[in-house]
């Protein structure tokens, strides 16, 4: 027989143990009762791969310089800028201009019209051509333009009106208008013809000022019956427009070509701000090409580099002083022939001008063109030009000796990184270059006042690859270098203002030994970092 | 912050999966369900029929990777924590979870003779997962954790399906002694979301902290592609769908060694359902990537940042990109194992012991059970358990059948603490339902435990249990045929 009793008293138990462990429960639902709690999570991730050649990190700051790699990889870095041009419309530029003329019959030419039924009255004139400056030009090939004449004739008479330019020869047959006069009943009879001379080439005679050319008239009437007057005439007007020429031939005359002191900017130093830096074979350029047939002298004024530390002036051939500048002869037409001046280590004071690390090139200079006067025969084309060109080559072969580059750059990091309890950040470097760099990132204040820096100490971490007995880099050296960064710190970052990267660069041996830069060696850096966050939960 | 805890907490105990072990319903051997664990088990009665839609009723949820008061945790001043330390320490290399819900829409059996027969249509909504717990080392303490190893995702598996099972059993019981027991089943598909492989993979390189992630990973769904694509639901449609077919099969047996001890084994859910109604196969193969860090001189040639990162992240889709197909699958039922036996100690109590082990994705989850049964007149039946549940060791299980006459109602859970203190279990069950059970008189005379002849000696005492005897004749008239025989040959 069950016991019943027993039943019920542990059923009455079991369901006050289960009352009571549901109160328990309820508490372990009410999220109220969940006091913060904690999540650390540790995130591990890569920032930064880049491998990074010389001309990326030119590129960084100074992208309007060239850097030029030759077939053995051999990097020289090349500033060229133009400084001066003159085209040849400075020099000559033909204006339009215009002859008029009168053509009256004298009294035998208007007898023989009478009493022959016709005649031709022949004229001739010598127009002074307007070169539109100096120049006394002896040939001019015309490229474009053209002629026009437009007449008035108070002849009641019909005929012809032949213009001819016997020294405007196109093939060998030279220029020739005819303009017809149909008398129709009335007068003035008016007439407007005009002819292209593009393809002529015009001979003009130098005497009495020169830029002459002639110009011949035939005028032929036939008697119609009406009245011939003594004042009738035919009124006309003989414009040139527009002329272009492709090449002319004469004397240019003197011309003035002055270049203004200006400057241009050397970006390479920017950032320096101390240590040696000499390279092995610099070089800089003065280079002037003239395309006229015309000789030209030149005279630095002013060719001045300013450092930090002062203005050093050049000091070279011809720098300062006056120089000739060659110009292609008959046989060069069309030609641009070249005047360099080159200064080298050698010839000049380059090398100390390098070292004081310039970030800036002051230059002046004046020219004159046929500065003995009419002493030759010049020649132009419609292409000719001067044009003044500074280079400066920078082949990366020297030695730097505690170089230090800095840069400054601004830095906000307000947002909320109170989560952030402890980070670390590796810096896995492997040098390719035959430089030793120490690298530093001060955090500063807006004041520039240091608040803390990466790496504490100035530990040099990336050492120069090693060099092979041909000079090269046979092996970058590899540089791992852990960051740690405690909840201190990381707090401080969010007081930076600034942070400014700091490098001393030394090549070789403390700079003794100079080294080439090669555009294969790669400075290959990663970044990854390491944190530890407290989350609140 | 408060709430996110709360979700992230309560999702790991309640959303999340779990085994439907049938541990102690084979205890009662009135119950017609007992069955869905064997099906050479079948209730002591001539006839039974469930309630339409309340003939039974299983609800549960297991998670194999910690409890809720693992990762909620009670401080000396009974303010609440996070602690994910503690429950990160719990887990196992691969945690199984899951939630299930299996409702009888009809059942009812018969015995004819030797013979039972019985049919159910049940409808059964299944949610598991395996996650590692790489997985949640990765997302809770970071991925410094794998510096120099790999993150292995591998082992994420998910399976949603919702399927109708239309099932028809039989039983026959030779030699008195031994019982085989099978049960056909139709398997409608309706939905499902399933994982056909997932090798994901995340490698953080020891000294670059360089991260490479790889993907090979194929997913499908069925019947639910109108939903993924924002169309109109028709409910109707989708619970009548009939384009995704599947069989499965439950094979089971039963052998009374004597009139106090029974041992039984089962296999279920042999069977699988072959998808193919709105198909969705999405897929990547061999999707491989690996993050540097950012290139400083690709970064600062690119006229705007924003164009660099653009990049980066198209990349990265790129990589990933899921391939989209419509490619019938087929996904397998899970097998499911019991083994076990029964010691009736008393004419109304019987002791239970029952292995039971249920596969996914390749894995068998174990459980193992000890049970004890306690029959009240004819009314009551009580059982109690105690199981270790995929190594859970905090399961004490708790049933009780309820026989009003021909009305059965029961109510029986694996893990009754899981009810009422969830904070520390990690596997809850509970199945209850009325049955409409007949002839149970009849059936029961005729079990042991009955006494046909009404002689008063019961039938597994009664040598002639259908014939009036005495004790002295181990229930029989005389002396038995059998030992009569042997003493004529003697």
């Amino acid at each position: 027989m069950p016991n019943y009793k027993t039943y019920l008293k542990y059923t009455a138990l079991a369901v006050i143990a289960t009352l009571t462990l549901n109160s328990c429960t309820k508490d372990y639902f009410d999220m109220d009762n969940v006091a913060d709690g904690n999540w650390n999570p540790s995130l591990a991730a890569p920032l930064v791969n880049s491998s990074l050649n010389m001309e990326n990190m030119i590129a960084e700051y100074d992208n309007e310089d060239l850097v030029q790699v030759d077939e053995n990889n051999f990097i020289s870095l090349y500033y060229k800028s133009k400084i001066y041009t003159m085209e040849v419309g400075e020099l000559v530029d033909i204006p339009n201009q215009a002859l008029p003329k009168s053509i009256q019959l004298d009294a035998t030419e208007q007898a023989a019209l009478i009493t022959n039924g016709s005649v031709q009255a022949d004229r001739v004139d010598n127009f002074q051509f307007d070169t539109g400056g100096e120049a006394e030009i002896t040939s001019m090939n015309i490229k474009s333009g053209a002629v026009q004449v437009n007449l008035s004739s108070q002849f009641q008479q019909s005929g012809t009106l032949t213009i001819i330019l016997p020294k405007v020869k196109k093939v060998g047959t030279p220029f020739r208008m005819v303009i017809p006069l149909n008398y129709t009943g009335s007068v003035p009879l008016t007439v407007e013809q005009s002819a292209y001379l593009s393809g002529y080439q015009m001979e003009m005679e130098a005497q009495g000022g020169g830029n002459e050319i002639e110009i011949q008239y035939e005028l032929a009437l036939e008697n119609s019956g009406n009245t011939v007057l003594p004042t009738d005439a035919v009124n006309l007007l003989i414009s040139f427009n527009d002329l272009k020429f492709s090449a002319l031939f004469g004397y240019l005359g003197q011309h003035n070509m002055e270049i203004p002191a200006d400057s241009i900017d050397v970006n390479l130093f920017n950032n320096s701000i101390a240590g040696n830096f000499t390279l092995e074979d610099p070089r800089f350029n003065l280079i002037i090409h003239n395309s006229f047939g015309m000789p030209v002298a030149a005279e630095v004024v002013q060719f001045d580099a300013i450092s930090n530390s002062g203005t050093i002036a050049f000091n070279g051939p011809n720098i300062p002083g006056q120089l000739n500048v060659n110009s292609p002869n008959m046989s060069q037409i069309g030609e641009s022939v070249t005047t360099e001046i080159y200064l080298d280590r050698n010839n000049s004071n380059i090398a100390e001008i390098l070292n004081s690390k310039p970030h800036q090139i002051i230059y002046q200079m004046n020219g004159l063109g046929n500065p003995n006067g009419q002493t030759s025969n010049n020649f132009a084309t419609d292409s000719s030009k001067v044009d003044v060109e500074i280079e400066m080559e920078l082949p990366l072969h020297g030695a730097v000796s505690n170089l230090v580059i800095q840069d400054t750059l601004g830095f906000n990091f307000k947002q909320d990184i109170n989560m952030i309890e402890e980070a670390m950040f590796r810096l896995d470097i492997e040098n390719g270059f035959p430089i030793d760099a120490k690298v530093q990132l001060y955090f500063t204040d807006a004041y520039h006042n240091v608040l803390d820096s990466l790496i504490i100490g100035n530990t040099s971490i990336i050492s120069s690859g090693v060099l092979g007995s041909n000079g090269r880099v046979s092996q970058p050296s590899k540089k791992v270098t852990d960051v740690f960064m405690d909840t201190e710190r990381i707090a401080n970052i969010r007081q930076v203002e600034k942070v400014i990267i700091r490098g001393d660069l030394s090549t070789s041996q403390q700079g003794s030994t100079p080294v080439k830069i090669y555009s294969d060696y790669t400075l290959d850096v990663r970044v990854g970092a390491q944190t530890k966050l407290n989350i609140s939960l | 912050m408060k709430n996110l805890t709360a979700i992230v907490a309560l999702s790991f105990v309640f959303s999340l999966p779990a085994a439907a072990q049938e541990l102690i319903s084979t205890t009662f051997s009135s119950l017609p369900q007992a069955s869905y664990a064997n099906p050479a088990k079948t209730p002591d009665a001539k006839w039974y029929v469930g309630i339409p839609g309340l003939g039974s009723t299983s609800l549960s949820f297991t998670h194999t990777g910690f409890a809720y008061s693992d990762l909620i945790r009670k401080r000396d001043d009974d303010s609440l924590m996070v602690d994910i330390e503690n429950a990160l320490s719990q887990m196992k290399a691969s945690n199984y979870m899951s939630f299930r819900l299996n409702m009888d829409l009809v059942n009812f059996g018969f015995r004819v003779g030797k013979n039972h027969f019985s049919f159910n249509a049940t409808e059964k909504v299944i949610y598991q997962q395996t996650y590692p717990k790489d997985l949640f080392r990765f997302l809770f303490k970071g991925n410094a954790e794998f510096l120099g190893q790999t993150a292995d995702f591998s082992r994420i598996n998910v399976d949603v399906t919702h399927y109708r099972e239309w099932g028809v059993g039989y039983s026959r019981t030779f030699m008195d002694q031994l019982t085989f027991g099978v049960r056909a089943k139709y398997l409608q598909g309706l939905a499902n979301a399933s994982t056909e492989k997932t090798d994901i993979s995340l490698y953080t390189d020891a000294n670059t902290f360089d991260l490479t992630a790889k993907a090979d990973i194929k997913a499908n769904t069925a019947g639910i592609a109108n939903l993924i694509d924002g169309e109109s639901f028709n409910a109707g449609n989708y619970l009548m769908s009939s384009a995704n077919n599947g069989f499965a099969i439950d094979l089971g047996a039963q052998w009374d060694i004597n009139e106090n001890f029974t041992v039984h084994a089962s296999a279920t859910d042999l069977g699988k359902i072959n998808w193919k109604n709105q198909v969705k196969n999405y897929s990547t193969e061999g999707a491989e990537f690996t993050f540097a860090g950012i290139d400083v001189t690709e970064f600062m040639n690119q006229e705007d940042s924003v164009d660099y990162m653009k990049e980066l992240v198209d990349s990265l889709g790129e990589a990933f990109d899921l391939q989209e197909s419509s490619t019938a699958y087929s996904t397998k039922l899970n097998p499911k194992f019991y083994i076990g036996g029964t010691w009736r100690f008393t004419n109304t109590s019987d002791l239970h012991l029952t292995a039971y082990g249920e596969v996914f994705k390749g894995k068998m989850y174990p459980s193992l059970s000890a049970s004890i049964m306690q029959q009240l007149g004819n009314v009551i039946n009580l059982t109690a358990s105690y199981s270790i549940i995929n190594g859970t060791t905090n399961n004490i299980g708790a049933g009780m059948l309820f026989n009003f006459g021909a009305v059965q109602w029961y109510m029986i859970s694996d893990n009754v603490m899981g009810m009422f203190v969830p904070q520390h279990t990690q596997n809850i069950h509970l199945r209850t339902g009325i049955n409409l059970v007949f002839g149970r008189k009849e059936a029961r005379d005729k079990g042991p435990r009955g006494d046909l002849d009404g002689d008063g000696i019961l039938n597994k005492a009664d040598k002639c249990p259908e014939e009036p005897g005495q004790a002295k004749h181990s229930g029989c008239p005389d002396a038995p045929k059998v030992e009569s025989k042997k003493e004529d040959k003697e």
